[in-house]
């Protein structure tokens, strides 16, 4: 794997053609030149890789953000749920 | 080793503290493999955030069976995200960061989580503890090198 020809190329993708794919995980091929699939989860996403016989460790995952993603994000906050004496 | 910014579209009309016309809002992503320690199963995500504000590095649940990974019980962790906690799984992993040039490759123990985070998070137990960054902002890139409490090789 190329990861600068990758990056390079995933950089130019034209920003228009990822307006389909707003609120969606893609799968971009090995070169970043391509997306190969696209579904709302990254479970869907797998299957439907299986289904084309695509390998899923070849290609590279991402998110698009979408209208619902687009807000201010914050770190997730992690926590060890107890409970506390009353 | 550096990385530079990734953008994703601003929908709507920019908030006022970004440049008036903005299009695009730009983040601390680095691209990263996360792999099964002995098995060849891998999976490679373009987006890791390298998230100074998060006690973990977490990716998301499906892939403990995608990898084939061990989880570890942890019972009562949980991770909120966007006001809605999600039980937290954790599991010993191998990660790689590389620029294509210089490569990071390490095992640690992380969080899985079903939570819709649209991004990997590489937060401080997992990932950062074993790096100094730093964040270029005018510029758009981040530059990360491992300390003395890097793990691997």
């Amino acid at each position: 794997m190329n990861v600068q020809a990758f990056m390079k190329n995933r950089n130019l993708f034209p920003q228009d053609d990822l307006l389909q794919y707003l609120g969606q995980w893609v799968a971009f091929d090995e070169f970043g030149k391509s997306i190969l699939a696209a579904a709302v989860t990254l479970e869907q996403l797998e299957t439907t890789l299986a289904e084309d016989k695509i390998d899923p460790q070849t290609v590279h995952f991402e998110y698009i953000a979408g209208p619902d993603d687009d807000a201010f994000q914050f770190s997730p906050e992690t926590k060890h749920e107890v409970s506390l004496p009353k | 080793m550096k990385f530079p910014y990734q953008s994703s579209f601003i929908i709507g009309s920019p908030p006022p503290s970004f440049s008036p016309g903005a299009m695009l809002r730009w983040r601390p992503f680095a691209p990263v493999t996360i792999l099964h320690p002995a098995r060849n199963t891998l999976r490679q995500f373009n987006r890791a955030l390298l998230d100074t504000g998060s006690d973990q590095t977490v990716f998301p649940e499906r892939l403990l069976a995608a990898l084939g990974l061990t989880s570890i019980s942890a019972p009562g962790q949980a991770i909120v995200w966007r006001g809605i906690s999600y039980a937290m799984k954790f599991a010993l992993a191998q990660f790689v960061l590389t620029d294509g040039i210089d490569e990071f490759r390490w095992d640690a123990i992380v969080g899985f989580s079903t939570a819709p985070i649209p991004y990997i998070v590489l937060g401080q137990a997992g990932c950062l503890d074993y790096f100094n960054v730093t964040f270029f902002g005018e510029d758009r890139y981040l530059e990360i090198h491992k300390n003395a409490a890097f793990p691997g090789p």
